[in-house]
Parts: structure tokens; sequence; C-alpha cells
């Protein structure tokens, strides 16, 4: 991997770019979440700052720079102070390979899907290390219950990925969307059962509902995140609704086409069918009571992987009569 | 451009290794060493192995590291920080060390590869590793799915709290 | 260009640094840390050897790879025997462990 001074210029701004999206992205989504839990529920929402709302994020930033940073008493400063960072940089560092159009990616690896899939395992660590540093027992609990949730819901995400990849041929992401130009990837019938573990497993990594014990606000306090005030948590929540975007994004390109699209620019297929996924997500969020620590753990384990295993041999002996 | 961000991967990758090793908390010395796995991942994207990079993240870094600090934390005790971490022998120890690598300079230094440079091309590629894996290689393959379970059920098997 | 004896210096600094490691180390999760350090050294050199001399030749990567497999399962059974000998002797140093000593 040589590059020459101007093609590492290319890429410093494409990266740039991806900062700002982010940015940007987390304080949309985090406005949308609020407007459709207020649909649902009946009610109306952010609705005093701005029209519907809109500034409220912008509002809700300010407030978070200008809070009191406290720093809990006995806890390790060290671990609590890295643990933010070691879960939003891979947050961020998975935009790298995601395609918002035939030429809009960062930059193509030809290990795209897996490098997203290893780069979100990372912040396992941060999690944990926030709930460690914070010296304090809900902390400690929700990191430790979440970062045997992130690992044992990877073996399933893993193995659905597995089945686009065989379909696809390739485990580039461009790859994956030009393999989809014949018809999306979601028409086949054990593409369907592989979209359904992804979706599940993926929600269980992003720690969303279903699947939210780690920082549940009726039981934990916050989990893992209770001690951190002010810009940390901002990273935190930045990270959540990141990671959030990148599975519903990563969905969209797997199983439904990514930027394929007839007589509209890509990167506007690109992102109405990943923020149709979300919109689908908080639904779900709104919707759904919030699993035990046990049921989630079963059924991870004894329901998905073997699902995901018998998709895996379905679809190689498809693969295989088809030629 | 892309050997000035090399060297700094591999500077950082051996400071994050010495500072695991001699730091007084092994939390600490579990956070490092999650570091330098991550380096040592970036060092096997700069030698065209994308996809031994890739695996190197996931399983040592989202698996093996969540298993070191799993067993931190079950053998956590108060007053582990007082207590003293190296051993008496770390003077013989560090001679030992030091005159390893003595012999690994002279052999480098020896064979002349300070002068080898990269061959063109991309390396083997995703398609040639997945090829070899399972025609070439399928035996040691199998292998280490046997030692893996094997290792799974004696972790289980060990790790039980006896009634 | 970056020529091959540095990627075979640092795959020899990692290796001596865990070689120092595991001399030392009282605590034995460090020592176990200083093993993957090890490791992690032992893989770079092979993978750097594949790359610069044999690039049609996948075994430098594949030897890779089994290495890591190889290590994930040695740090499995490592760690759950030192949470066993935990449990039983309340201690993670290995200079308490010395009951089959003369």
């Amino acid at each position: 991997m040589n590059f020459p001074v101007q093609e590492l210029l290319k890429l410093a701004a494409k990266g740039g770019f991806v900062l700002g999206f982010v940015a940007v992205s987390a304080m949309f989504l985090i406005w949308l979440e609020r407007k459709v839990s207020a649909w649902i529920q009946n009610r109306k929402g952010p609705m005093m700052t701005g029209p519907q709302g809109a500034f409220q994020s912008v509002a809700d930033t300010v407030k978070l720079l200008l809070k009191e940073n406290i720093v809990p008493s006995g806890a390790d400063f060290f671990i609590w102070w890295l643990a933010p960072f070691f879960v939003a940089i891979p947050a961020v560092m998975a935009f790298v390979c995601m395609p918002f159009g035939p030429h809009h990616i960062v930059y193509d690896l030809n290990v795209g899907i897996l490098y997203i899939c290893s780069i979100t395992s990372v912040s396992v660590l941060g999690i944990f290390m926030a709930g460690w540093g914070s010296n304090n027992k809900y902390s400690l609990l929700g990191g430790m219950r979440s970062a045997a949730q992130i690992i044992s819901y990877e073996v399933p995400l893993l193995l659905s990925v597995l089945v686009v990849v065989m379909e696809a041929g390739t485990v580039s992401m461009q790859g994956i969307v030009h393999a989809q130009e014949p018809g999306w990837f979601i028409l086949k019938p054990n593409v369907m059962v592989a979209f359904l573990i992804y979706l599940i497993s993926a929600t269980a990594e992003v720690n969303r509902v279903p699947f939210d014990i780690p920082e549940a606000e009726s039981e934990l306090v916050a989990g893992y995140h209770t001690e951190y005030s002010g810009m940390k948590f901002a990273m935190f929540f930045v990270a959540e609704y990141t990671n959030f975007f990148i599975i519903s994004a990563t969905t969209a390109t797997l199983f439904f086409g990514g930027w394929l699209g007839p007589w509209a620019p890509s990167p506007v297929w690109f992102l109405l069918k990943a923020y149709g996924i979300v919109f689908f997500l908080m639904w779900v969020r709104w919707t759904l009571p919030r699993l035990r620590m046990d049921q989630m753990m079963t059924f991870a384990w004894k329901v998905l992987t073997p699902l995901a295993l018998v998709n895996v041999l379905v679809t190689g002996w498809f693969l295989v009569r088809k030629g | 451009m892309t050997e000035t961000v090399f060297y700094i991967i591999a500077v950082s990758l051996c400071v994050f290794a010495v500072l695991s090793v001699t730091v007084k908390d092994v939390f600490h010395s579990a956070v490092w060493l999650a570091l330098a796995l991550l380096s040592v991942a970036g060092i096997f994207l700069s030698l065209d192995a994308a996809f031994l990079g890739v695996i190197q993240v996931l399983v040592y870094v989202g698996g093996i590291m969540t298993l070191f600090i799993f067993a931190i934390k079950l053998t956590a005790r108060i007053g582990d920080r007082s207590i003293r971490q190296v051993s008496q022998q770390s003077v013989c120890g560090g001679i030992v060390s030091a005159g390893i690598f003595g012999v690994f300079l002279i052999i480098i230094y020896a064979n002349q590869w300070n002068d080898m440079m990269l061959p063109p091309g991309q390396g083997i590629g995703l398609n040639g590793l997945g090829k070899a894996l399972l025609t070439t290689y399928a035996l040691p393959f199998e292998f280490i799915s046997v030692l893996l379970l094997a290792a799974l059920v004696g972790a289980i098997v060990i790790g039980k709290v006896k009634q | 260009m970056i020529p091959l004896g540095h990627y075979v210096l640092l795959s020899a600094f990692l290796f001596c640094v865990g070689l120092f490691g595991v001399l030392t180390q009282r605590n034995a999760i460090r020592f176990l840390i200083s093993i993957e350090i090890m490791l992690n050294g032992a893989n770079i050199n092979l993978v750097a050897f594949n790359r610069y001399f044999g690039a049609s030749d996948a075994t430098g990567q594949v030897f890779a790879l089994f290495v890591i497999g190889v290590a994930a399962a040695a740090s499995v059974v490592g760690l759950v025997l030192v949470i066993a000998v935990y449990r039983l002797r309340k201690s993670v140093f290995i200079d308490d462990f010395n009951l089959l000593k003369w």
C-alpha cells in the first residue's frame, strides 16, 4: 500500500468530510429519535427550539459543553479518561469503508465488511474500561454485561455477514454493492434469514432496546456511563448514535443494494435506505420491552448461532447447486 | 509518506509493548497490550496482509483482550499495586533479553536484509489466501478447529465452580 | 521503501520485550500478556518474510493465522487455569505456587 502525497491529501479531505458527516449525522439522529419516540407515544417532542425543535441538538451540545467535568473519587484516572476514546474512535473509523456512492468511499479496502465488524468490536474494551474506571458497582455491572452481550452476538453477526459474502463472492463493500446489480440480496430466501439474524445481532451489538440492559435507565442508573458528565458523556452519546447509523448503513449496503437506484444521485439512495432502517429500529425501540440478561444470552447462543450456522450450510448448498 | 506512517506505528508499537511489561497496575498493562495489538494490525496492513490485520483486531483485541479483562477482574485484589510486580531476577532477565536481541541484530546484519526492498505487486491477496487455506493447508485448518474446540471444552470444565 | 531488515528488527525487539516480561513477571496474568507480545513479534516476522520473498505463496500468512488461533486457545486455557488456581490459593503471584517445591 504505497501512496503518493497527492493521493494522501485526497484521502485526508475525504476523512475530513467523514468527520463532518459523523457530527451532523449524530445530531440529526438524536433529534430524529426524540421526534419518532414522541410520534409513537402520541405527543409532540421538542418544539420550542426552532421549527419542530430542529435546533434542539445544538442546544443539547452547548449544554453538555458547558457542564462541569466531574471526576469520581477513587476512580482509576488513566482508565476512566481513556475509555471514551476507545468507544468514540472506532465508531468514526468504521466510516472509512462506508460506500456512499460508486466513487464516494474513503478507501475501498478489499476486506471492507470484515473491517467494519472488527473495528466495532474494539468498543468492547472501551465499555469495559468505562465500567471499571468509574469505581462504581453499577458501572462495573453494566460494563461486564455489555462486554458479554457484545461478544456473544458477534458470532451470529459474522455468520450472517458470511452468507452475504458467499453470495457476492467478494468481501469489499463496493464489490458487494456491485454484485447486487442484478437484484438486491434481500430477495433471496436464505439471505432474508441472514438479514433477520444480522438485524437482531447488530441491535444487540450497539446496545439498543430490546438489548439495552447495559445502560438500562430503570435498572442500572445509566450503566457504564453513569460517572461521565459534560463532553465525555457527549462522546459516549455520539459514539452510540454513530454506531447505530453504521449498522443501519451496513444493513442497507449488504441487503438492500447500498447506493443502487434509478434516476437519483447515488448518495441520496444510500442515505434514504440507511435512514429507513434507522427509522425501523427506532420504531422497534419504542415498541418492544427490554430483554433480561439471561434471556438475551440464551437467545444468542441457543437460537441465533445454530440458525446462522444452518443458514451458512444452506447457502453453500444453493451456491454449489447453482454451479 | 507511507514510510513515515509505518515508522510512527512501529515506534509506538515498541513503546506500548515496553509499557505493557513495566507498568505497576495489571489493568493498565492490559490496556497497553490492546493498543500494541492494534498497532500490530496496522503493521500487517502495511505489509498488504489486510485480511490478517482485520482478523488480528477481531480475534486479539475483540476476543482475547476481553478474556484478559474478565480474568483480571475475577482475580483482582485490593493492595495489588503495592506488591512488587517484577521478580528479584529482573537484572538477569534484562541481560538475557538484551543478549538475545544482540544475537538477532547480528543475524539481521549478517544476512543484509537491510538492503532488501519491497517486490512489486500486491502480495498474495484474499483469494489466494482463501484457496491456500482450503486446499494446501486444509489439514492444519481442521486441526485448529479441533484444538479450539478442545480449548473451549477444557476451559468450561476447569472454570466451573465446584459445588 | 521500507527494507526487510526494519521489519525483522521490529519483530526481534517485540520478541525480546516479551521475553523480558516472561522471565521477570510475578503476576501470572502479566506473564500471559508477555507471551502474547512474543507471539505477535513472531507473526510480524512471518508475514514480512512472506511479503518480501515468496509473494505468490500464502504460507507465511496462513502460518500467522494459525499462530493467532493457537494463541487464542493458549490464552483461554491459561487464563482459566489462573482463575482456578486463584480460587484455591487466593493469589495470582507465581511465587506463591510453591507446593511442589522440595
